[in-house]
Order: structure tokens, then sequence, then C-alpha cells
């Protein structure tokens, strides 16, 4: 009676998964990993030869498992039991942090980025007399490294970003960011859940680089600021889809009037508005600022004073250019990953008052796309 | 494909057990066959046929040897088990061996041959193993031919055990071939037995050994000793929770379908000595080499010299049948000098002193020799030796307080479920308690779906940035 019932119970799991399996319909896409997921593979015999079925069919029966999501948080539930501090991708930080467990820096990489780099600042000197500044962006784990698990590896960007500002031609001008933000550690300026800085970090931001580009930053008080999301999960939650903390809020700061002209995108679609609402219902929310990442973005501004900035950048302008148009007519932003052409010929080809190279850190050290700078 | 897998778990066993139950009892050595068959070719797609050859070939050879130890043609009987072994050896020499081999000629005759960079076909080092043990056992008189070819390829490709063992002998199963018994008792000790081989591989080996990977792909000239011990330690844990899950899972599904499988781990760590630990540790590996090399090599006779001989012969093997590397040979040897050590007078002196001595003494050896199993070069396992025992300068940094901290829980689980204290604490409560049944099915199904947690979460793959 003791071996049927188990063999029962054991034998109705399995089988009732395994039909789940058969009978609920194909996901494509999942939005938690944000990535298309493996379908039903196409039999064909050269597959079968070189393993390339086998391995297709696994991979699309574990991204077909009934509730895939609901197991991962599963998971996440039994390392936090199990008292780990980081489930792999993400550190189980403290004050309800979130951090990227990350990789080794690749030294020849860094070194070929600041080459790239180098190129394209003393080009823009020397055929346009224009200095390019380098902003370096701090990632969430040097400023609030106090909310890490003790003793957690992680990447040094003191040490990182002195190396990149040591080896930055003197053409260019270096902005390193670590030190105003991290006098800034006790606010909300990066969120807990996502990698990116809060609104509020990337105004504190536009102060300095407002600094170093020469004009007069506007004051906190004369932005209307706005709650436009309170449930924000961000990239590090989608990593363990498991959270007991509080989700990030985020804030627009904007004027009261509106300043946008004209937005358009890769030269062909138009919008006018600097934030796309429509991600405040999905869970990539942080693409509400400028709807995520495009090659070639520009911005024309009733800021009539016909100055101009390229903007080359990574996702971490995209809640600070809000600021910045304040002081510009026109402002054209590039992301390396996406633009297809060749940013000197770009910067050399139009007429531009500021040129700013805004990038994270690691993604100076880890971008596979800044070749594009001197294509 | 791996036990450990959604493939496994909700498609290919599930459809198995099916067709296996409902089919009539003189079909299921063939749906055994094929579905072995199937389950090999999976992951092998190419080198299938080599299987299928090998158990064609060794089948005629039994026969034949049969035939001719019928006729009293002992010659002929000689000449067909020689075949068996040689073709045997031969194809395990030439996949699994041959470049080691090109590699050490062209080293030491200075010329240069080319690698040939073979695949290695999956599961060689076991069926070849297997397959000579019923061609040796049948030439031995010990075992009768099998007239059958489909049982015969059963047990060649029995999936339970066809890809990490358990070695399972002919003998041991050749009864079961021809006339299984099912009962609920075994159908359900073997549903227990894979979960629980499932939890350990998929939940403490497969985690621990994150810990191991850490450590392994640091720069050992700069590990502290903590970090050195915290990875070796891991990776102590790793393989055994590794190997003997698997030979659960095979032991598991082997009491499903009606085969009974010799166990192949017996709590290992807790062993006092190294002539202990290796009647502990991968049984069947040991049973085998001692049965067809030792034990026809003479064995403990013909004196002193020759007897060190065949240990020292034997564990070359041993090492040697592990790896196509050096590294894999030194660990083999290592364990025999201690073995003959043990022999000579170390055993006595041991089994004098307090167990705690004999156990540290075994652990350490074993933690040292796992160093010169991960390792293919010199180079890094005396590096990493140093690091162990005389450190490169630091104690301990942050990267090892970090993996001692975050995996503590983990490590504690490890070390704890590798006694046997848990399962003999479990069955005295089991006695004073009698609700064993239901609690008992309990930790199964928390272990299974865990399992599957974790087993979903391993293919998990986030993207940042995306692009439509």
């Amino acid at each position: 009676m003791k071996n049927k019932l188990r063999i029962t119970i054991m034998s109705i799991i399995i089988l009732l998964i395994s039909i789940f399996n058969m009978l609920i319909p194909i996901r494509s896409f999942s939005e938690l990993e944000n990535r298309y997921l493996e379908i039903l593979p196409n039999l064909k015999y050269e597959d079968i030869l070189d393993g390339d079925y086998s391995s297709d069919f696994e991979k699309y029966t574990t991204d077909q498992f009934p509730f895939r999501d609901i197991w991962i948080r599963i998971k996440t539930a039994s390392d936090l039991i199990l008292m780990k501090k980081d489930n792999g991708r993400v550190y189980f930080g403290k004050n309800e942090f979130l951090f990227d467990v990350n990789n080794k820096v690749d030294y020849e990489k860094l070194k070929n980025n600041i080459q790239y780099i180098n190129k394209f600042i003393e080009k823009l000197n020397t055929e346009k007399n224009l200095k390019v500044n380098l902003i370096i962006i701090p990632s969430k784990e040097s400023i609030h490294e106090e909310h890490l698990p003790d003793y957690a590896p992680i990447i040094d960007e003191i040490n990182l970003s002195s190396i990149i500002e040591s080896h930055v031609s003197t053409q260019g001008e270096v902005l390193n960011l670590i030190p105003v933000l991290k006098t800034k550690k006790d606010e909300y300026i990066y969120y807990k859940t996502d990698h990116h800085w809060t609104s509020l970090g990337a105004y504190y931001s536009y102060l300095e680089i407002a600094n170093v580009l020469g004009f007069k930053p506007l004051e906190k008080e004369a932005f209307k600021k706005e709650l436009v999301s309170k449930d924000f999960l961000g990239s590090q939650y989608r990593k363990i889809n498991l959270f007991n903390g509080s989700a990030d809020e985020i804030y627009k700061y904007s004027l009261d009037k509106d300043i946008i002209n004209s937005i358009i995108v890769n030269e062909n679609v138009e919008r006018n508005d600097l934030y796309d609402y429509s991600f405040l219902e999905k869970g990539d929310k942080y693409s509400f600022f400028l709807g995520g990442d495009y090659g070639l973005t520009e911005i024309n501004t009733k800021n009539y004073n016909g100055k101009s900035l390229l903007l080359i950048k990574d996702s971490f302008s995209n809640s600070l250019v809000p600021f910045l148009t304040n002081h510009y007519e026109k402002i054209y932003m590039v992301d390396t990953r996406y633009y297809g052409g060749s940013v000197t010929n770009f910067a050399l080809d139009n007429e531009f008052d500021d040129i700013v190279l805004a990038l994270n850190n690691m993604n100076i050290a880890q971008f596979n796309s800044l070749g594009s700078l001197t294509r | 494909m791996v036990f450990s897998s959604v493939l496994f778990l909700f498609y290919f066993l599930p459809l198995v057990l099916i067709i296996y139950f409902l089919s009539p009892d003189r079909f299921k050595n063939l749906i055994l066959f094929l579905s072995s068959i199937f389950f090999y070719a999976w992951g092998e797609p190419i080198y299938v046929w080599l299987i299928i050859l090998s158990t064609i070939l060794d089948f005629t050879c039994g026969k034949e040897i049969g035939k001719s130890k019928e006729k009293n043609q002992k010659a002929k009987a000689r000449f067909w088990l020689f075949i068996s072994i040689f073709a045997n050896l031969g194809i395990l020499s030439f996949f699994k061996y041959g470049d080691f081999i090109i590699l050490n000629i062209n080293s030491l005759l200075g010329i240069n041959i080319g690698l040939m960079n073979l695949a290695l076909p999956i599961g060689i080092s076991f069926y070849t193993f297997q397959t000579m043990s019923y061609t040796i056992d049948v030439y031995r008189e010990e075992v009768e031919v099998q007239k059958n070819f489909i049982s015969f390829g059963s047990y060649v490709a029995l999936f339970p055990q066809l890809i990490a063992g358990p070695i399972v002998r002919y003998k041991t199963i050749e009864k079961e071939l021809n006339d299984r018994v099912v009962s609920l008792d075994s159908i359900s000790q073997g549903i227990t037995r894979f979960i629980v081989g499932l939890g350990k591989k998929v939940l403490i080996a497969n985690n621990i050994g994150l810990v191991w990977d850490t450590v392994y792909k640091s720069d050992i000239a700069s590990l502290s000793i903590l970090t050195s011990w915290i990875g070796i330690i891991a990776f102590a844990l790793q393989i055994y929770f590794d190997f003997s899950a698997y030979s659960d899972m095979a032991i598991g599904l082997g009491k499903i379908f009606g085969f009974e499988f010799l166990e192949n781990f017996n709590y290992p760590y807790t062993s006092r000595s190294i002539t202990e630990f290796w009647r502990r540790w991968h049984i069947s590996l040991g049973t085998w080499f001692k049965e067809y090399v030792y034990i026809p090599l003479g064995g403990n006779r013909g004196g002193i010299i020759t007897h060190l001989r065949n240990i020292l012969l034997v564990w070359f093997l041993t090492g040697f049948w592990h790896g196509a590397s050096w590294n894999f040979i030194y660990w083999g040897m290592f364990f025999g000098v201690l073995l003959i050590l043990e022999k000579l007078f170390l055993r006595n002196i041991i089994k004098k002193l307090p167990k705690v001595i004999g156990l540290s003494y075994t652990l350490l050896a074993v933690l040292v020799s796992w160093v010169i199993f991960s390792f293919e070069t010199t180079n890094a396992i005396i590096g990493y030796l140093k690091a162990m025992f005389i450190g490169n300068g630091v104690m301990f940094d942050n990267l090892s307080l970090y993996l001692l901290l975050t995996n503590l829980p983990l490590f504690l689980i490890g070390i704890v479920g590798s006694t046997p204290y848990p399962k003999k604490l479990w069955l005295r409560l089991r006695e004073k308690l009698r609700i064993d049944g239901v609690i008992e099915n309990l930790y199964l199904v928390f272990i299974l779906t865990i399992s599957i947690a974790y087993l979903v979460d391993q293919s998990f793959n986030p993207f940042l940035y995306f692009r439509f």
C-alpha cells in the first residue's frame, strides 16, 4: 500500500508535467529574459548528424517548460534559504540592493577601446579644433559598495577609471563621475534592482557635466519632479525573478514648458516626446527614457541658442539627456552598438559645439562596438 | 542525454516506461535495447555504430567461445577470447588514448606525427569493460552464453548505466536479463533511489561545483591558503556527489526495470585508510580490475616483488582508465604507493591510533589526490599543492571569505551528506514515529520540485538589451 502510494504520487507528478509540456502553447518570446525562446527545431538529417538537432531540441524542452518563470522564482527562493549571497548572476546585497556579478576585465579589449577613443579625440581636435569630453560613469557597485555582501569580489572601478584616465589622450578632457556621485551615495541615485542610475543620479552628473562644458545648469527646484512608476523592477531583478524588497521608483524631471520640437530616430521615425510611456506598462521600464537605445537620435529643442551637442552614449545617457535638452538647440545621440556608420565622419560632416562620450566604466572595458568611433 | 535534464525526465523516461510496462514480457528486452540505442544515439549520432559493432562482435565471440568450450577446443576458445579483448581494448585505445600515444611518441622520438583529434565516444570506457567482463566470464565458465542477440544488446547498451556506470558485470544481471521480476517494492525503491540521486546531482554537486569553477579559473600563484582548501574541498564534494548520484540514478532506474545493480559507492569519505577508501569508492571499477587484472596476474601470491608489481600495474591502469593524460597515471600511482605502504606497515600503525587520525590521514591523502586528478600539467599540480601547504603569502583574502560565507550551508550539507549519519538518524526516528511513508513521500516530492527548479534555472539566459 505504501509502495503503491509513492509510485502513484511520483508517476502522477512526472506525467502531469510531461502532459503539460505537450499541451501548453509554445511561447516565442520571454519578457522576463528579454529574448526569443527556442521553438521546436526542424528535423533535418545534417542537423541530427552534427548534434545540432539534439542540442536545439534540449534547449526547446527547457525554454518551453511550463511555468518557466515560476520555477526560476523557486530556485531563487532556494538560494535565499541557503543563505547564498549570489545566484551566479546577481548579488543579494544589503538594504534590498542587487548588484551584477561581474566578470573579469579584459585588459586587451580595454586597451583597444581606449585606442579607438584616443584616435577619435585626436581626429576631432586636429580637424575641427574641438575638445572631446570623455565622461566615465560609475557602476552602482563602486558607489554603493557598503551595500554589497561582505567580501563580495567586484571589479575595482576606482582602479579601472584611473587606468582609463591616465591613458586617455591629453587632447581630450576626462570627467570621472565617481568622486561626485560618491558624495551623494546616501541619496537615491541608483536603482536598487537595476544597474542604471536614477534621474536624481543623472541630475547630479548633469551638474558636473555643465561645469566641464561651460554652461550654467538649472537648479533642482526649477524642475517639476513627477513619480511615473512605483513598481519598477529592473535588469537585476529580471535575473532572479524573486524579490522581497520594495520596488524602485522612476521619477521624471521636467520643466513646465514643453521644450521639445521634434525627435527623429534613425533618420526616419518621428516622435515628439523624450519619454515613451508605453514602456511603463511593460517589464523593461527603464526604456521609458527615450524608448530605449537607437543608433542615431536627433533631438531638436525650442532653445534657439544655435548650440549643438554630439553625445556618444550607452543607456545611462537616456536618463541624462532630458537635462541636457535645456541647453542645446540640437542634440545628436549616437549609440555605437547600433550605429552602422563612422562616428568620426558624422562628427566631421556636421557642426557641433560640444562632443561628449558618456560611457559607463565597465562599458569602456567591455563594449565591442567602439571601433565604429574611428571607422 | 543526461538523466538530470528536462528532456530525460519528462520526455524520454515517461515514454519508455509506459511502452515498457504496457508491452508483453517477450518484447521487454527489445524495448530496452531500442530505447537504449536511441538514448545513446541522441548524444552520439555518429559513434552509435561503434557500440552496435562492439555488441555484435562480443556476442559472436561469446557464442564461439561457448561452442569451442563444448567441443573441448581450448586453443580455439582462447583465440576467440583474445579477439574480444583485443578488439575492445583496441577501440578503447584508439579513440581514447590515440592522441596521448602519438604525443608521447612525438616527444620521445622528436618527430611530429599529426594528432587525430577524435571526439571520445560517450561511455566507451564503460561498455568496453562491460562486454569484456562477459566474454572473460564465458571463458571462465562462470556464465552461460547469451544466445539471444537482443538480450545481449540490452545488457551492453542498457541506458541506466551506459554513460556513467556502475560497471555492471554480466554475471550480476545474467539471470535478470532472461527472467525479471518486477514488484511494487522494487519500483518504489527505484523511484526513491532515482530521486535522491537527482537531488544529489542537481542540488549539491552542481552548486558546490561552482565554487571549484571559480577557484580553478583563478591564477594559482595568487591563491590564498584558505581559497585553495575551500576549492579542493568543493571539488571533493562535487565529484563524490556527482558520481555517486549518477550511480544512484542508474541503480534506481535499474530497479524499476527489474535489475539489481551492485552498489558503487559506500560513504567513501568516512574511510580510515586508503585501502578502505578504495573499497568504498567506485567499487565496480575496483572489482573489475581485481577480477580481470590483479587476480589473473597472481594477486598477492608469487612473492613480495610480484605482489608489489601487481599492485603498481593495477593502479597504473586504474589511473590511466580515468583519462588519457599523465596526471591520471600519477593519480593512480599515488594510490598504488600508499596502498603498498599501508599493506607493508602503515595500516597496522593506523589501527592502533585513534580513529580520527586514520580519518584525517585518509581525507588529506584523498584531497591531495584530487589536486593531481584536476590539473593536467605538473606545474599546476605543484603550484596548487604549494598554495595549500606553503601558501603564496596570504592566509585568506576576500575571495576565500566570500566563497566560504556564501556557501557555508551548502558545504555543511555536503559534508554531513557524505556520512551515513543522516540516514541512521532518520531510520531511528522512523522507528519511533511510525509515520515514515508520508514524510518520506513529502521529502521526495520536495527534492524533485527543487531539482526541477534548478534544472530550469540552468537554462535561464536573460538579455539586457533587446533588439527587434
